[in-house]
C-alpha cells in the first residue's frame, strides 16, 4: 500500500472521532509561571540586544538553538528586524481582501480556511501573487526553475486591518527542493516577529552569513541529513522591510548545487 | 429535523431526504469540499455528488446516528478524486503532500495492493486512535481526515507550528510503530 491509498482508507475512521475532531477546540490559554516570566524577560533582553546588533534595514539573528540528542524538540528560534510596510503603499486589490476578511467574520464563511482572519489564495502562479500584492519592492526569485505550489496569504482582524501577508512558493529541480517565502508586516501588525523551525528528533544545525553583492547580510542555517538522508540549507535576510527565506531539501550528492542556487537567490539582494 | 427521520425519508425514496439532508448539512459538506478543492463550483458539484452517493447507498446503509460522518466522508471522497483527476485545480500537490507524510506510518510501503483488508485496516486504525489522547487524535484527524494546513491547524490549536508537525510527526512514527508491532502489513 502507497501513501495515497492510506489517506484515503482514514475514511474508516470511526465517525465518532471525524465528528469529535469537527467540533471547536477549546482554546488553549498560557499560563505563565514565574520561571517563564524570567525566560521571557531574558528573551526580550536577547532580542534587544540584536535589534541594536543587526545591520541597518533590518536582518535576522539567532536567538537559540534548543534540543539535541535525547530532546522532545530540535531546532532553532530567530529574532527578525524588520520595517513595517504600509498597507496604502501596496496595491488597491487588498481592500477586496480586506473585505472578504470581514465578511468571514461575519458569515462564519472563510474560504479555503477553516477560522476567519486568513484570506489564502492558491491558484494564483507566483508571479500573479506578486502583481497582486503589488509592491515595487518586493524581489521574486530571479531563476527559471519549475513552479511547484503557490500561496498567497493574508492575515486580518475582524475590521479587515491586514497585519502580515506572506507569499510562499515551492519549486523543484531535479531531487533539490526549494521553499521561498517573502512576509511582510504592515502598520497593524502587533508584537515582534520570530522564526521558529523544528527539525526531526536528532537534527543539528549550523549556522553561517553570506554576504550580497548589495551589502545585505543573509543568515544561513543549515541542518544535518534525516533518516531519509535529507539535508537542509535555509537562507533569511531582510531587504526593504520585508523577511525573504529561502529553504533548499537536498540529498548529499547535491550538495553543490543546493548551495549555488542558495547563493543565486541572496545575489539578487 | 432529526438524523434518523432523514435517513428514513432515504429509506422511503422520498427525495425531500435531499433537501433536508442540505439545508442541515450543506453549508458544512459544502465547505469540506471547499477545503480541499479550492474551487467553489467544484465544492458545489462534489456536495451534489455526494447526496447522489447517498440516495443510492441508503439502503442498505442506515446512518441514523452518524448521517453528518457518513455525508462527510463521501464528500471527501469525492473531492479527494476530483482533485486528484482534475490537474486544473491544481490541488495535487497538497494531496501528494499528504500521500508522503501517511506513507511514513506504513511499515513497509509497497505497489502491491493491500494485504491488509478494510475490515482490519478499520479496526487497526481505530483501535490506534483510540490509544491516542483526544487533542493528539483531533489533530491527527484534522491533518489526514479533514486534509487542514498546518497553518490552519495553528489557528484552529493554538499551538506553534512547531508543535503541531512535532506532534503530527511523532504520530506518525507512533501509527507505523504500532502498526508493526500488531503484525499488521499493509
Amino acid at each position: 500500500m502507497r501513501g495515497n491509498k492510506l489517506l484515503d482508507k482514514m475514511e474508516l475512521v470511526d465517525p465518532a472521532y471525524v465528528a469529535a475532531a469537527d467540533a471547536a477546540p477549546e482554546t488553549r490559554k498560557k499560563r505563565r509561571t514565574l520561571w517563564q516570566a524570567a525566560l521571557a524577560a531574558c528573551v526580550c533582553l536577547i532580542l534587544l540586544a540584536g535589534t541594536a546588533a543587526a545591520v541597518g534595514g533590518g536582518g535576522t539573528w539567532l536567538v537559540e538553538m534548543f534540543g539535541g540528542r535525547g530532546s522532545d524538540e530540535t531546532g532553532y528560534e530567530l529574532g527578525v528586524d524588520m520595517d513595517i510596510i504600509l498597507v496604502s503603499r501596496m496595491s488597491e486589490n487588498l481592500e477586496a481582501v480586506s473585505e472578504a476578511i470581514v465578511r468571514q467574520f461575519e458569515t462564519c464563511q472563510p474560504f479555503d480556511s477553516w477560522l476567519p482572519g486568513h484570506w489564502m489564495e492558491k491558484n494564483f502562479s507566483a508571479d500573479e501573487a506578486w502583481a497582486f500584492i503589488g509592491l515595487e519592492s518586493l524581489q521574486k526569485p530571479a531563476w527559471d526553475l519549475e513552479e511547484w505550489y503557490n500561496t498567497l496569504n493574508v492575515y486580518g482582524d475582524s475590521e479587515g486591518k491586514i497585519d502580515r501577508i506572506l507569499i510562499d512558493t515551492g519549486y523543484q529541480t531535479g531531487e533539490i527542493r526549494l521553499q521561498a517565502g517573502a512576509e511582510i508586516k504592515t502598520e497593524n501588525f502587533a508584537g515582534e516577529l520570530h522564526v521558529r523551525s523544528v527539525g526531526e528528533e536528532g537534527t543539528s544545525f549550523a549556522e553561517t552569513f553570506l554576504s550580497t553583492p548589495g551589502g545585505n547580510r543573509c543568515q544561513v542555517i543549515f541542518s544535518s541529513a534525516n533518516e531519509r538522508g535529507w539535508l537542509g540549507l535555509t537562507g533569511y535576510l531582510v531587504e526593504k522591510g520585508v523577511l525573504y527565506q529561502l529553504h533548499v531539501s537536498y540529498q548529499e550528492q547535491d550538495a553543490a548545487r543546493a548551495e549555488e542556487l542558495l547563493r543565486q537567490w541572496a545575489d539578487q539582494f | 429535523m432529526e438524523d434518523g427521520q432523514i435517513v428514513d425519508l432515504f429509506l422511503s425514496r422520498n427525495e425531500a431526504a435531499i433537501q433536508c439532508s442540505s439545508e442541515k448539512y450543506g453549508l458544512r459538506l459544502r465547505a469540506l469540499a471547499l477545503h480541499i478543492v479550492g474551487e467553489t463550483q467544484t465544492a458545489e458539484e462534489c456536495e451534489n455528488d455526494a447526496y447522489l452517493a447517498a440516495w443510492n447507498a441508503i439502503p442498505p446503509h442506515e446512518p441514523r446516528d452518524y448521517l453528518y460522518a457518513f455525508l462527510a466522508r463521501t464528500v471527501r471522497n469525492i473531492a479527494l478524486n476530483r482533485c486528484r483527476s482534475q490537474s486544473r485545480l491544481k490541488r495535487d500537490a497538497f494531496v501528494a503532500e499528504l500521500s508522503r507524510e501517511m506513507e511514513e506510518c506504513i511499515p513497509a510501503p509497497d505497489d502491491l495492493e493491500s494485504r491488509l483488508d478494510a475490515l482490519a485496516l478499520q479496526e487497526a486504525l481505530n483501535s490506534f486512535l483510540g490509544t491516542l489522547g483526544e487533542e493528539k487524535r483531533n489533530v491527527f484527524l484534522r491533518r489526514y481526515w479533514y486534509l487542514d494546513s498546518v497553518e490552519e491547524m495553528v489557528r484552529r490549536f493554538g499551538m506553534s507550528q512547531s508543535k503541531i508537525k512535532t506532534m503530527l510527526f511523532r504520530t506518525r512514527n507512533q501509527l507505523r510503530e504500532y502498526l508493526r508491532k500488531e503484525g499488521y502489513a499493509i
